[in-house]
């Protein structure tokens, strides 16, 4: 009787102990389990709708192939000195100055990298390791009268290739270098309103993107269109550069006195 | 008596349930390992997928060419902002005053020393003058002044404002 009367407080405790030993964290465990599901369902979902964006995108630059043509001339992939030349040669010619020289040096790397670097865990830079934007500086080499300098230099800036001028240095030519130009069998104008320019400026050209998960995990799948619209307007439009000249106030030419 | 056998049936019940219970539980969380397991190499797969993706490529190629120009030039509100040269000669032009020439202009993104030319020491000073009240340039330094066989001749260092 007295042990049928323990028998329940007994076995009762033995149950809360089973409960608490082993059933509990078993129950914990399965919630964590479940927790980690949803976190993952989350992910996947996630991958899934940058998937589709992705692929929005990609068909978008594959329907409207200028966009991809207009950024990829602008910023070509490799070296381009043979358009560089043939473009600032172009662009004399049209200004109506005379192209004395054109130098282009082997190319280096912006300060500037593309994109931040970012490091891992475990200490490795994982990022933007070789993608960097690299240059072909130019000095160019330019005479003639201080208006088609002018002109050079407005569509020079606005060329179809990155570029970023560094310097100009716009003298007067002194009889010195006409006595130099003599020299060397060229013909020589004696005109008081000869302008000598020189120009240091850099071209840019951007290595193809090499894609990993983390770059992955950053990309942002929206296209920059206000970029691009910027982009389209400013490269050389010939008519719209007359149509947009506006005389400046004060001197026209200040190498000349009024 | 029969209330002494109730309780221990009724214990006995409770020991039965929980035992049922954890032996659900341990059958169970193989099955949930299992499904959370798939999940993530669902993940890993797609996320393979996503980097061989050809339009991720270029999609990312054309993004960051975009972010370079836009850098370089300084787009806002679809304008390129990015300081042009012949703004500059311009701002210097309207900035010039009469019986005055440039004889040597430099530019190299951070200042401009431009040479002036000027008949007299009046007119120079009221070249100086006009400069230092420029709402285009700042930081007027005077390198040197000299008297020359055709005038008056003034090196200067400015700053473009920003």
């Amino acid at each position: 009787m007295k042990l049928k009367f323990l028998f329940f407080p007994i076995m009762l405790s033995v149950s809360v102990v089973i409960f608490i030993s082993f059933v509990w964290p078993e129950i914990n465990n399965i919630k964590k389990i479940n927790e980690d599901i949803i976190a993952k369902k989350e992910e996947l979902k996630e991958i899934n709708n940058r998937n589709a964006a992705i692929e929005a995108l990609g068909k978008e630059l594959v329907d409207n192939a200028d966009i991809q043509n207009v950024v990829k001339r602008y910023l070509p992939s490799n070296k381009t000195e043979e358009r560089i030349i043939s473009e600032i040669n172009f662009l004399a010619n049209d200004a109506n100055v005379s192209l004395l020289d054109i130098s282009l040096k082997s190319g280096e790397k912006a300060a500037a990298p593309t994109t931040k670097n970012v490091t891992s865990p475990d200490g490795q830079e994982t990022l933007n390791e070789i993608n960097s934007l690299q240059t072909i500086p130019a000095e160019i080499s330019i005479a003639g009268e201080y208006e088609k300098i002018r002109i050079f230099l407005n569509n020079l800036q606005r060329m179809p290739v990155f570029n970023v001028v560094k310097s100009v240095k716009i003298a007067k030519q002194t009889n010195e270098t006409d006595g130099e130009q003599e020299a060397e069998g060229e013909p020589v104008v004696n005109n008081s309103n000869l302008l000598l320019a020189d120009v240091e400026i850099n071209f840019g050209y951007l290595d193809t993107i090499k894609i990993n998960n983390q770059k992955v995990e950053n990309f942002n799948a929206i296209l920059d269109n206000e970029t691009i619209v910027a982009l389209k307007k400013y490269i050389p439009q010939k008519a719209q550069l007359i149509g947009d000249y506006i005389a400046p106030e004060g001197k026209q030419n200040p190498f000349v006195v009024n | 008596m029969k209330s002494g056998n109730k309780g221990m049936f009724f214990s006995l019940g409770i020991l039965a349930v929980i035992v049922l219970l954890f032996a659900a539980l341990k059958f169970y969380v193989p099955v949930v390992e299992g499904k959370d397991n798939a999940l993530a190499e669902t993940i890993l797969v797609e996320k393979g997928k996503i980097v061989n993706l050809k339009s991720l490529e270029m999609s990312m190629d054309t993004q960051n060419r975009l972010t370079e120009i836009k850098k370089n030039l300084e787009i806002e509100n679809e304008n390129v902002t990015r300081l042009e040269i012949t703004k500059v000669l311009d701002y210097l032009g309207e900035d010039m005053s009469s019986g005055m020439l440039v004889s040597e202009f430099e530019y190299d993104q951070e200042k401009v020393v431009v040479s002036f030319k000027a008949d007299n020491f009046n007119n120079l000073a009221l070249q100086i003058f006009n400069l230092k009240n420029s709402k285009y340039f700042d930081e007027i330094n005077i390198m040197d002044v000299a008297r020359s066989e055709e005038g008056v001749e003034c090196n200067i260092e400015m700053k473009i404002k920003k």
